[in-house]
């Protein structure tokens, strides 16, 4: 039986015994599964530096059993010689995926989201919008998008001069103090990101991300808070 | 002789790096059988570095006392200090001899997915260490892997007044330090270049 290749990205990769590794990878057509590169870590294995990550792969694999065994990786690109400022961003989004997605369930939708996002990340001068327009189609994507139409007690449309809080199981409510302004809301509706307050917008993905997640936290952002002056 | 101890000796030598059981095997029965006086050597050194060796309470490497004999040296530049990974990265750095100041071992990198914070890593104690003693220059001798460069730009966005310089040339992607000879390093280490603010 000859073996089908995948597209497919490196999410994480732990060292297994001395010199293989267990790898996270996201295929187009499988989802996320876990695959062994026996060998990968000797400097002649035809693995050894070549899974790197946000760099589209083709790879080969066989096995029955969850964890699967790597028979062929190409690297079809190089994402970048450095990560430098976009490192913090690209870890938060790879532990995001990996605590997100359910193993061995096809959402081939999203890797193509995820595709689209690295090559914009890549150039973007915004990279938190680019972030925050990932995570809005992530959760509509995983069945947890946010409703900016309506608000949840009266099922009325937001309205430009009205003030409301986010609740993440239900929605936006009416709230005189709230957060969030009904201009905003409506901007964002529109994908027109210009004029929003940064860290709002990011509180908001934050809490509809948490929810989701079942209010697991996220090692990432806990890191890259920390000290931070 | 019970086979059984012989199959627990050959089974803990598989451990080692690169000895598969058949190697395995062949050691265990070159030591019983041909060289005794070097087994006894080596299970004595073993027991005496496992109930000696500890980390330098200053840089976090391997070693017999409270300071290693890197943190001891008066003649080495106090003012500078490698950040490396991990003690062969250390080692593979001083085997070049161009490095003459000193050193912080982090033993791994930050990663969410790993679980490993600034705190697993010492990097309060280095951020700490760097201040007191009035350092001028950090190198960091990351991997240039994306945990590496989260990890560069971490201690650089934590200090100020201080030269931040970042080995990477003539390092491949995703390369770790203890896969480059030596030459490489020393170069590597020559044309440093500082990173800057942007
Ligand atoms: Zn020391």
């Amino acid at each position: 039986m000859t073996e089908l290749w995948h597209d497919a990205f490196l999410l994480h990769q732990r060292p297994y015994g001395n010199t293989s590794v267990i790898a996270e990878m996201f295929t187009l057509e499988n989802g996320r599964i876990s695959v062994i590169a026996r060998g990968a870590k000797k400097p002649k294995s035809k693995f050894f530096g070549v899974l790197s990550p946000f760099s589209k792969l083709r790879i080969t694999y066989r096995g029955r059993s969850e964890l699967k065994t790597l028979t062929n990786v190409d690297k079809e690109d190089i994402f970048s010689d450095s990560f430098s400022k976009l490192s913090y961003t690209l870890l938060y989004i790879n532990e995001l995926l990996i605590k997100i997605l359910p193993q061995g369930a096809p959402q081939s939708e999203l890797f193509k989201l995820y595709d689209k996002f690295l090559i914009e990340v890549k150039s973007s001068e915004e990279i938190d919008i680019v972030l925050r327009k990932f995570e809005l189609d992530l959760l509509e994507m995983l069945g947890y998008g946010i409703n900016f139409i309506n608000e949840v007690d009266s099922g009325q449309s937001i309205e430009l001069n009205k003030s409301y809080d986010f609740v993440p199981e239900l929605g936006f409510k009416e709230s005189p103090n709230g957060l969030f302004e009904g201009n905003e809301i409506i901007s964002i509706s529109k994908l027109n990101f210009k004029d929003i307050n940064k860290k709002k917008f990011k509180s908001l993905t934050t809490m509809a991300i948490g929810y989701s997640l079942d209010g697991g936290d996220l090692k990432s952002r806990e890191i890259f808070k920390t000290l931070k002056k | 002789m019970s086979s059984d101890l012989l199959d627990k000796l050959i089974k803990a030598l598989t451990v080692l790096p690169g000895v598969g059981k058949k190697s395995a095997q062949r050691m265990a029965l070159y030591l019983l059988d041909k060289n005794k006086s070097g087994a006894r050597e080596i299970a004595n050194s073993l027991n005496d570095a496992l109930d000696n060796i500890q980390r330098c309470k200053s840089c976090r490497m391997l070693t017999t006392n409270d300071l290693c004999h890197v943190c001891q040296d008066e003649t080495r530049d106090s003012l500078s200090i490698c950040v490396v990974e991990s003690p062969s990265d250390l080692l593979a750095i001083e085997s070049t001899g161009g490095y003459k100041g000193k050193y912080f071992v982090l033993m791994g990198r930050l990663s969410p997915l790993d679980n490993l914070g600034p705190d697993d890593l010492g990097i309060p104690q280095l951020l700490e260490r760097i201040d007191k003693e009035n350092m001028k220059e950090i190198i960091l001798a990351l991997s240039s892997t994306v945990e590496g460069d989260a990890t560069a730009i971490f201690i650089k966005d934590h200090v100020e007044n201080i030269k931040v310089s970042r080995i990477s040339y003539g390092i491949p992607i995703g390369g770790e330090l203890e896969y480059v000879d030596s030459n490489t390093i020393a170069r590597s280490i020559i044309g440093r270049v500082e990173i800057n603010d942007d």
